[in-house]
C-alpha cells in the first residue's frame, strides 16, 4: 500500500472516531492491536495482518476495516477475548486477535 | 385411508433452509416439520440430512434443513453439500424450488452477509425475519415493506418459538414456488462479473458447460477452495492458469479478492438496511450482558461451569445407574421368563444369550444418552454452551482443541458413545474428528470393573501388616488417567497427520442466552435416542450374537443340557446336596465347551502373541471375547476358571471366587499364570485397547465411514499391546 493510501485510509478512521468521540477528536488516535482493549473500551478496525488463510474467517465474521469493536471482556484464563462487533459477541483467541490492528481514541 | 400411491417425486415442491447458526432454525424447521422430520447422512460426509415431508395446502413439501452456517463458501467437503443441494447439484435430494434464508431480525447486518450469498445462487428465495420479538424489545423497527422491495424477495416476519407467522411463510413459500428468481444484486465491482463472464467461456471451451454462475463466483473468490479443487480435478491445468490470472487481472484493477467479498458484502448489508432499519442510537446493556457478568466472571464463572459440568458428569456416571440396572434387570427377567419355554439347546442359547443379551447390550447405553443429550439440549439452546466453551477454551488450545470438544471428552469418561454422540456440538469437521478419534480413551466405566478385579485380587491392600490400600488407590488413579494421558499426544499427532489445515482463526460466537423451549429438548433427546437404536442397535445386536456364536459353537452341548435339565428339576425341590454337585459340574462343561468353542481355539493359536506380555492363552480368549464390550472379559474368565458366568465384582463372594481361581491358574510348568506384572498389564491393556463395538459403531455412525472405526481400532490395539509389552516386561525386571 502507498503511503498516500494508507494516510488516506488513516483519516478516514479518524474521521469515524471523530463522530465517535468528539472529546478526542483533537487529538490523534493511537495505533494498537485488538488483544489491547480493554473492556469497554471500543476500537476501529485499521487493517488485518497475517496469513491470508488465517485471515478470512475473521473478514468473513465482520472483522473488516473500518468496523468498530467494542471489547467485552476475557475468559476466566485470561484467553479467549471476547468482542462485540457488527450486533453479535463474538470470541477470539488473543493470537487471532493481535492480526487485527486498531486506532482507539486516546485515553480523556 | 387412502390407497392412492404417492405422487412421484418431481410434484413435491422442495424447500431448503439456510441461515446462522442461532438464528432459531432449528426451531423453525420443526415447527414446520411437525413429527415429520427424517434423519439421515449424505453419502460421504458428516453432514447430517435433515428432510420433513410434510403437505400444504394441498401440495407435498420436502423441506430441507442444511446445517447452520455464515457463509457458502464451501471450504471442505462437508461445507460443499450444503451448496450442492441449493444448487440442485445434490442427487439424492433434486431441485430446489425455494430457498428461505432465515435471519435474525435484531441483527441484520451480520445476517445480511449470508443472505447476499444466498441470493447469488439464482434461485427463488424467501426471507425470513425470526426473533421479531427480541427486536421489537430492544427497541429497534424494520421497514418489512421496504426492505421486500430493496431486496425484490419476499419477507415474512416470524417468533418460530411461539410458531407466529408460520402460516404467512407456507404462503409465501407456496406463492414463491415456480416464480423467476430475484436478479443478483450487483455487490461485487464490474470487472468481477466480468471475469466471471471470461471464466464461463473458457469453462465451455474445457468442456464444463455445467457451472452455475454462483460455482464461477466461488472459483475466483476462493483460491484454494473445495469448487476450486472440484474443477481442476475434472479439467487440465489450463484452468488452474487462466484462475491465477483472472485473480491477477483483478488485483491489477485494485480489487484483492481476499478482501472483495467480504468488504462488498459488508457494505451491502448497510446500504440495504440503510432507514429500512431504526436502532437507539446507544448499544444499549441488554439481559445478556448483565448474565455474562456473573457467568463468565473471572471466579464465578469457572465455579459455575464446575458445578454444571458436574452435575452433567455425575448425571451420566452414577445416575445413570439404577436406569442402567434397571435394563439389566429386565434383560434377566426376559431370559427367565424364555427359559422355562424351550428345551435347552442352541436355539434356547441363541435367544437368551444371543438375542437378549444383544438386544440389552445397546439399550443399556440409552440412560446415558438420553440424558447427556437433554444437558446438551438444555445448554445449547439458552446459550451457556458456547460460554463453556469459551471459558474451557485456554485448556483445550494446546491440544489443537478449541473449548467445545471439552464436554464431549467429559462425558467420554462416563461412556464414549454418548461422548461421541455428543461431538455434534463441535462445528469444524476436522476439530469434531480428533475428537471422536481420542474419545475412546478416556477412561470410561466400563473399565471400572476390570481394575477393580485385577486390583482387588493383585495389588495388595497389606503389607506385613501394614495398610497399603493407598497402592491399590495409587493404580486405579493411575489407569484412570493413563488413556487422557496419551490422548494428549495422540490428538497432537492427529491434528499434525490426518487433520491439518489450513490454520483459519478461531472464532465463537456467543449467542444472546434465551429460555430453551421445553418441546424441542425433549425432541432433541427423543431424536437422538431413536436415531442411535435405529443405527447403530442393529449393529451392536449382531456383533453380540457373532460373538456368542463363536462362544458356543462347534462343541457338543448335549451333556450340559441335560445337566440343565436336571438342575431345573431340582432347583423345584430346594437346596440338596445333588444340587450344588450338579452346578460344579454344569460351570466345568461350560468352561470346557468354551475352551473346545472357535473363541477358545482364537485363544490358543494366539497365545503365541499374547505370551510376550505375561497372558497364557485363557486371558487371550478373555480379551477377544470382550471384543462387544470391555467388562465380558470378567464373565468370560468366570466361565473359563469354570465358576459360570455371571461373576458381579460387586458381590464380595462371586469376585473373591474369581480371585481364587485366577490365583490358582498355573502355567503347564507349575508356574502361576497372574502376578503383578501381568495383572498390570492386562489393566494397561484395558485402558487403552479399543474392545468395545458400540464406540467402533457409533464412530461409523458419525463419522459416516468405515475409514475411522477401522483405523482406531487398529491403532488403540497397538497402542494396548505396546503398553501392556512395555509394562509386563519392565515389571518382571523388579520381580
Ligand atoms: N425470542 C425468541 N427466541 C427464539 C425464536 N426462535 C427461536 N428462539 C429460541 O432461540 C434458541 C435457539 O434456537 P435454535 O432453533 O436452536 O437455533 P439454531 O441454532 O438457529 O438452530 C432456542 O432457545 C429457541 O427457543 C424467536 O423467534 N424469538
Amino acid at each position: 500500500m502507498t503511503r498516500s493510501l494508507l494516510h488516506a485510509k488513516f483519516a478516514h478512521h479518524a474521521k469515524i472516531l471523530t463522530a465517535l468521540n468528539t472529546k478526542a477528536a483533537r487529538e490523534p488516535p493511537l495505533m494498537s492491536t485488538l488483544d489491547s482493549l480493554r473492556p469497554g473500551q471500543t476500537g476501529t478496525i485499521v487493517d488485518l495482518d497475517g496469513d491470508e488463510a488465517e485471515l478470512c474467517r475473521l473478514r468473513e465474521m465482520g472483522f473488516l476495516p473500518g468496523a468498530i469493536v467494542e471489547a467485552i471482556g476475557s475468559a476466566p484464563l485470561g484467553d479467549p477475548l471476547a468482542f462485540f462487533v457488527r450486533g453479535s459477541r463474538l470470541a477470539l483467541r488473543a493470537r487471532d486477535a493481535r492480526k487485527v490492528r486498531i486506532a482507539t481514541a486516546p485515553a480523556a | 385411508m387412502s390407497v392412492s400411491s404417492p405422487p412421484p417425486a418431481t410434484d413435491r415442491l422442495k424447500v431448503a433452509l439456510v441461515g446462522n447458526p442461532n438464528t432459531g432454525k432449528s426451531t423453525l424447521f420443526n415447527a414446520l416439520a411437525g413429527m415429520r422430520a427424517r434423519v439421515g447422512n449424505y453419502p460421504g460426509v458428516t453432514v447430517e440430512k435433515k428432510i420433513a415431508r410434510v403437505e400444504w395446502s394441498g401440495r407435498p413439501v420436502d423441506v430441507i434443513d442444511l446445517p447452520g452456517t455464515y457463509s457458502i463458501s464451501p471450504r471442505s467437503l462437508d461445507e460443499v453439500v450444503s451448496v450442492d443441494v441449493l444448487l440442485g447439484q445434490q442427487p439424492d435430494v433434486g431441485n430446489i424450488d425455494v430457498v428461505v434464508c432465515i435471519v435474525d431480525a435484531s441483527n441484520l447486518e451480520r445476517n445480511f452477509y449470508l443472505l447476499s450469498q444466498v441470493l447469488d445462487l439464482g434461485r427463488p428465495t424467501v426471507l425470513v425475519l425470526n426473533m421479531w420479538d427480541t427486536l421489537q424489545s430492544r427497541g429497534l423497527s424494520v421497514d418489512v415493506a421496504a426492505l421486500s422491495e430493496r431486496l425484490n424477495v419476499p419477507v415474512v416476519v416470524t417468533e418460530a418459538h411461539r410458531k407466529r407467522g408460520l402460516g404467512d411463510l407456507r404462503d409465501a413459500i407456496l406463492a414463491t414456488a415456480g416464480s423467476e428468481a430475484p436478479s443478483r444484486p450487483r455487490i461485487l465491482p464490474e470487472a468481477f462479473y466480468e471475469e466471471c463472464d471470461r471464466l464461463q467461456e473458457r469453462l465451455e471451451e474445457l468442456g464444463e458447460n455445467d457451472a452455475p454462475f454462483f460455482l464461477r463466483e466461488r472459483m475466483l473468490l476462493d483460491p484454494g477452495g473445495t469448487i476450486e479443487q472440484r474443477y481442476l480435478a475434472r479439467a487440465n491445468g489450463e484452468l488452474s492458469t487462466h484462475l491465477h490470472e483472472a485473480r491477477r487481472r483483478l488485483k491489477d484493477g485494485g480489487h484483492t479478492v481476499s478482501n472483495l467479498e467480504p468488504e462488498r458484502r459488508y457494505q451491502w448489508a448497510r446500504d440495504v438496511l440503510d432507514r429500512v432499519v431504526t436502532a437507539p442510537e446507544q448499544r444499549q446493556t441488554t439481559v445478556t450482558d448483565r448474565i455474562d457478568a456473573l457467568l463468565t466472571h473471572r471466579v464465578a464463572g469457572p465455579l459455575i461451569l464446575a458445578a454444571v459440568m458436574l452435575l452433567v458428569f455425575q448425571t451420566l456416571y452414577t445416575w445413570a445407574e439404577p436406569l442402567m440396572g434397571a435394563c439389566e434387570t429386565a434383560q434377566a427377567w426376559v431370559g427367565a421368563r424364555i427359559e422355562p419355554l424351550l428345551a435347552p439347546g442352541p436355539f434356547r442359547s441363541l435367544l437368551i444369550d444371543g438375542v437378549v443379551a444383544g438386544v440389552g447390550s445397546f439399550l443399556i447405553f440409552l440412560p446415558q444418552i438420553a440424558l447427556l443429550f437433554l444437558f446438551i439440549a438444555i445448554l445449547e439452546g439458552c446459550g451457556y454452551m458456547a460460554r463453556a466453551a469459551y471459558m474451557m477454551d485456554r485448556l483445550m488450545a494446546p491440544l489443537g482443541l478449541s473449548g467445545r470438544a471439552f464436554l464431549p471428552l467429559m462425558s467420554s469418561f462416563a461412556c464414549a458413545v454418548p461422548g461421541i454422540m455428543a461431538t455434534r456440538v463441535i462445528q469444524s469437521r476436522r476439530e469434531r474428528m480428533v475428537t471422536i478419534l481420542i474419545a475412546p480413551l478416556m477412561s470410561c466405566s466400563a473399565r471400572l470393573p476390570v481394575y477393580v478385579l485385577m486390583i482387588g485380587a493383585f495389588i495388595p491392600g497389606e503389607i506385613d501388616g501394614r495398610d497399603t490400600a493407598w497402592m491399590q488407590g495409587l493404580v486405579l488413579f493411575a489407569m484412570s488417567c493413563l488413556g487422557l494421558i496419551v490422548a494428549v499426544p495422540s490428538a497432537w499427532l492427529l491434528k499434525r497427520t490426518f487433520f491439518k489445515g489450513e490454520a483459519s482463526a478461531f472464532v465463537m460466537e456467543l449467542p444472546d442466552y434465551r429460555l430453551p423451549s421445553p418441546f424441542l429438548v425433549l425432541r432433541r433427546v427423543y431424536e437422538s435416542s431413536l436415531a442411535f437404536v435405529m443405527r447403530a442397535g442393529t449393529l451392536i445386536f449382531a456383533t453380540t450374537i457373532l460373538v456368542w456364536a463363536a462362544g458356543y459353537f462347534p462343541g457338543d452341548h448335549s451333556r450340559l443340557e441335560s445337566v440343565q435339565q436336571r438342575i431345573a428339576e431340582l432347583e423345584q425341590q430346594g437346596e440338596s446336596p445333588e444340587l450344588e454337585r450338579l452346578q460344579i459340574e454344569h460351570n466345568r462343561l461350560s468352561g470346557s465347551l468354551i475352551r473346545e468353542s472357535y473363541l477358545g481355539r482364537a485363544g490358543q493359536v494366539i497365545e503365541p502373541v499374547v505370551k510376550p506380555l505375561g497372558w497364557d492363552w485363557r486371558i487371550g480368549v478373555g480379551v477377544i471375547a470382550s471384543f462387544p464390550a470391555r467388562e465380558v472379559i470378567i464373565a468370560t474368565l468366570g466361565t473359563i476358571y469354570s465358576l459360570g458366568g455371571d461373576v458381579d465384582v460387586d458381590d464380595e463372594e462371586s469376585r473373591l471366587a474369581l480371585t481364587d481361581a485366577m490365583q490358582q491358574a498355573t502355567w503347564p510348568d507349575g508356574r502361576p499364570v497372574f502376578n503383578i506384572p501381568v495383572a498390570l498389564s492386562i489393566m494397561v491393556f484395558f485402558a487403552l485397547c479399543a474392545q468395545c463395538v458400540s464406540t467402533l459403531v457409533i464412530m461409523r455412525r458419525e463419522t459416516n465411514s468405515w475409514r475411522w472405526p477401522a483405523f482406531s481400532f487398529v491403532s488403540m490395539t497397538l497402542m494396548a499391546y505396546l503398553g501392556a509389552l512395555i509394562t509386563y516386561q519392565v515389571g518382571m525386571l523388579f520381580t
